[in-house]
């Protein structure tokens, strides 16, 4: 007996003369279509899988372990308890919608059990594009097997989406099936796996930079060494709070002057330089325009950029609505934006319209 | 402890974006170094502003092909490149936008650099959060990943390091670098992950356990919705401890995927954040040289509570549950906590019979790695293991449960008793 490899499981759909039999309606495609709805299409094909198909239904309704004893049947005298086994095995995985999880399948082919349980694809429009919802049908043997399979890639296959469909306007997206094997070959591994020979890096070690190695320096004193370059940067600036600002640049400084606080200090002194250097202060002008681009593009940084703030990057920009987003003004700019917004950031979770309508007022009044 | 750990971050990695509605976002590097920053971290280890790689060093894997479309495309010229993006697979999970480039080359120089620092044992731990983009491969980007950073990484470790064993505990396998390695015994790679119901990105059952002098060097741990960190830790232990006996790694590459915490945007397992971090504390306890990278994680105030969780495990220091004030302070609320419980919502649909009878079989796989001829054994450079270190630090974690597991085996073993010859050869194909 050959067990079939998990590539049979997957024949191309160019080769198969079934393609046309089997279509789903751009209906069924976009809703989410159990087993009956399956059923149902394929009973109107009409190829003679009805008394099939029922079957399968009533087996929906017979105890496991008769279904076991049906498929399992020729095995029962040799070995009960692997029945057992295969039992438990489908039990612990078989809740309400036959779902068994393909490794176990695996596994129950190895000891010939003809019980096929797979799932079949649906579009893959989720909102998720990672995970997409499961689908399940059962066959009976591995001819069966072959060619729901073989239809179900079918709808798959770029070629069958192309070609016209019934309702004509609703092309399903070609999700690939979502089961993949490990591929091997040039196109895949490593070309060369190196030789364990202590060879160096063939980069440039020297370009790295060490910004900060506390090992070198006592704490207590780079404490004071913060606190003093804290208090030349926010005398004329903005307060920066009472707690001690931890601060990167003012730490790679010290770095740079070989751990010299009285140095480090002494440098920022002749050139101080802006203590979060990561937020340039942007003018009311630019945050105006940042504003108007969100509302025109959305999050599309690269447009707001390029058609409203070209003064800082692209960069700069991400940073600053990061910022912007938790600050008054983001609240603000909700506001003034809400009426035209269909979901409402400001009372996520509100569906009452007119409570929602008389806290505003509330609001406006107070 | 006393553990050199090196610490990489550029500030301007947090700046990209990978368009509106992408739920991959940079920024939540910015808010974990913040709270490292603001933790006082960086007092107990080394930081540094990571190397930016070079189109040559993505290419010692990704082919030049790819890697010049990645250095030439923008947001501007995609007209030009219709055909290009379906075969390298850019678009939609992977979009173009402005410095895709430049962000790659980020994240990548820090991985790269981090497996330096660790060849020339300048630290015993590095650490990347922006690094882990585990699905990138050979010719494609995948899965929000454009530059396989870590299979990078290991190509440098290898030239130092016999064996390397890579972990991933992101919500998805680790595809990229399992595919990259699956021929070879010098790498071992190591995946905790969901399987099953159409979940990206569709490989990783556990019988994929490598092909040729990689065969039985590919672990994967299929698991379904919504493991909890009992269930989880009662996998990973057993196994990892297993996977370091047999494997002998001189080194580790860990990729600390945050999506599989609870709560996560696109994930749906039930992690907490200490239990998420629990895997980095049981594998640091090793002492094996260890680089820890990023990965998934797209609740953003939770990728970086449980970096920064991991981050304070990983240098030894423990810290307030109360977030210290940040910039990002308002991100963290209502509860402004470190490790607010994320394990509500899903149920947990992993039977503990499936549990039971996985942990069986990967240990199983695992035997066959003791008889493998072609895996170097003796080139252990001696000053990298000591086996007597790491086996009472692991003792009481796991040697209780390892005895559970060891009772509930029997049955399962007569079970296998017929097969394992047939195992080997008439296996599924793969």
């Amino acid at each position: 007996f050959m067990f079939p490899s998990p590539t049979d499981h997957h024949p191309s759909p160019a080769s198969t003369t079934e393609d046309q039999e089997f279509e789903l309606t751009a209906d069924a495609m976009v809703h989410d279509f159990d087993d009956e709805a399956t059923m149902e299409e394929e009973e109107e094909d009409g190829d003679g899988d009805d008394e099939e198909l029922d079957d399968l239904a009533k087996e929906r309704d017979i105890p496991l372990e008769d279904l076991i004893a049906m498929y399992y049947g020729k095995q029962e005298n040799k070995d009960v308890s692997e029945t057992e086994k295969v039992k438990n095995v489908l039990t612990c995985d078989l809740d309400q919608s036959w779902r068994i999880n393909l490794g176990l399948l695996h596994y129950l082919t190895k000891h010939e059990a003809h019980i096929y349980i797979t799932y079949q694809v649906e579009d893959g429009s989720s909102s998720d594009s990672r995970e997409q919802l499961p689908k399940t049908n059962e066959n009976k043997d591995s001819e069966e097997l072959k060619r729901k399979l073989r239809s179900n890639a079918t709808l798959l296959s770029p070629t069958h989406a192309e070609s016209p469909d019934e309702d004509g306007d609703y092309v399903p997206p070609a999700p690939e099936d979502w089961r993949k094997d490990p591929r091997v070959g040039d196109e895949f591994q490593v070309n060369m796996i190196p030789r364990c020979d202590n060879q160096g890096p063939d980069y440039n070690i020297d370009s790295d930079l060490l910004v900060w190695d506390p090992i070198k320096i006592n704490p207590t004193k780079v404490e004071s060494y913060l606190k003093e370059i804290s208090d030349i940067s926010t005398t004329g600036g903005l307060p920066n709070g009472c707690h001690l600002r931890d601060n990167e640049d003012a730490l790679f400084l010290l770095s740079q002057c070989n751990n010299d606080t009285d140095e480090a200090i002494r440098q920022f002194r002749w050139k101080p330089r802006p203590l979060s250097s990561e937020l340039q202060t942007w003018s009311e002008e630019e945050c105006r325009l940042f504003e108007h681009g969100l509302s025109l593009y959305g999050k599309d940084f690269h447009n707001i950029h390029h058609n409203k703030v070209r003064t800082k990057s692209i960069g700069e920009i991400v940073k600053f609505y990061y910022i912007w987003k938790k600050s008054e003004h983001y609240d603000k700019f909700n506001a003034k934006t809400r009426l035209g917004k269909k979901k409402d950031t400001l009372h996520p979770g509100v569906t009452d319209y007119m409570e929602r309508l008389l806290d505003e007022t509330e609001h406006s009044i107070s | 402890s006393n553990n050199k750990v090196a610490y990489f971050y550029d500030m301007d990695v947090s700046r990209f974006h990978y368009g509106p509605g992408h739920p991959m976002k940079p920024h939540r590097l910015a808010l974990t170094h913040t709270l490292v920053l603001h933790y006082g971290l960086h007092n107990k280890m080394q930081m540094f502003k990571p190397y930016r790689a070079t189109s040559h060093d993505m290419c010692r894997f990704h082919s030049e092909d790819y890697i010049n479309f990645l250095q030439r495309i923008t947001p501007m010229n995609l007209a030009g490149f219709t055909k290009n993006l379906k075969l390298f697979n850019v678009g939609d999970d992977c979009p173009v936008f402005p410095g895709l480039y430049d962000f790659c080359s980020m994240y990548t120089g820090a991985s790269l650099q981090a497996a330096t620092m660790l060849n020339n044992k300048k630290s015993d731990i590095a650490i990347n959060w922006s690094g882990g983009l585990h699905h990138a491969k050979k010719y494609e980007a995948s899965g929000f990943c454009y530059v396989n950073d870590i299979v990078i990484a290991i190509l440098e470790l290898l030239k130092y390091h016999p064996r390397v064993l890579y972990l991933d505990i992101d919500v998805h396998h680790g595809d990229g670098v399992q595919e990259a390695f699956y021929l070879t015994d010098r790498v071992m790679t190591v995946s905790f992950h969901k399987y099953g119901n159409y979940f990206f990105p569709g490989t990783g059952d556990m019988y994929e356990i490598g092909a040729e002098s990689g065969r039985y060097y590919s672990l994967n741990v299929p698991l379904k919705d919504g493991i909890n960190d009992q269930a989880y830790q009662q996998l990973l232990k057993p196994i990892m401890k297993a996977v370091m006996q047999s494997y002998q790694p001189t080194c580790i590459v860990m990729q600390c995927g945050a999506d599989s915490l609870g709560c996560d945007r696109l994930g749906c397992f039930n992690l907490t954040i200490d239990g998420h971090g629990e895997c980095v504390k049981f594998m640091k306890e090793f002492g094996v040289p260890m680089m820890v990278l990023g990965g998934g994680g797209y609740t953003v105030r939770n990728v970086a509570r449980c970096w920064t969780h991991e981050t304070s495990i990983i240098v030894g220091q423990e810290i307030n549950d109360e977030l210290p004030y940040n910039e990002y302070f308002e991100y963290f609320g209502p509860d402004y906590t470190l490790r607010p419980d994320t394990s509500r919502g899903i149920e947990n649909q992993n039977t503990k019979q499936y549990l039971d009878q996985l942990r069986q079989m990967c240990l199983e796989s695992l035997k066959m790695i003791t008889h493998a001829p072609s895996v170097q054994m003796h080139e252990v450079p001696p000053d990298l293991l000591s086996f007597d270190n790491y086996e009472s630090l692991s003792e009481l974690d796991v040697r209780e449960r390892q005895e559970d597991v060891d009772q509930r085996i029997e049955p399962d073993n007569e079970f296998y008793d017929g097969e394992k010859d047939n195992d080997k050869e008439s296996d599924v194909s793969i």
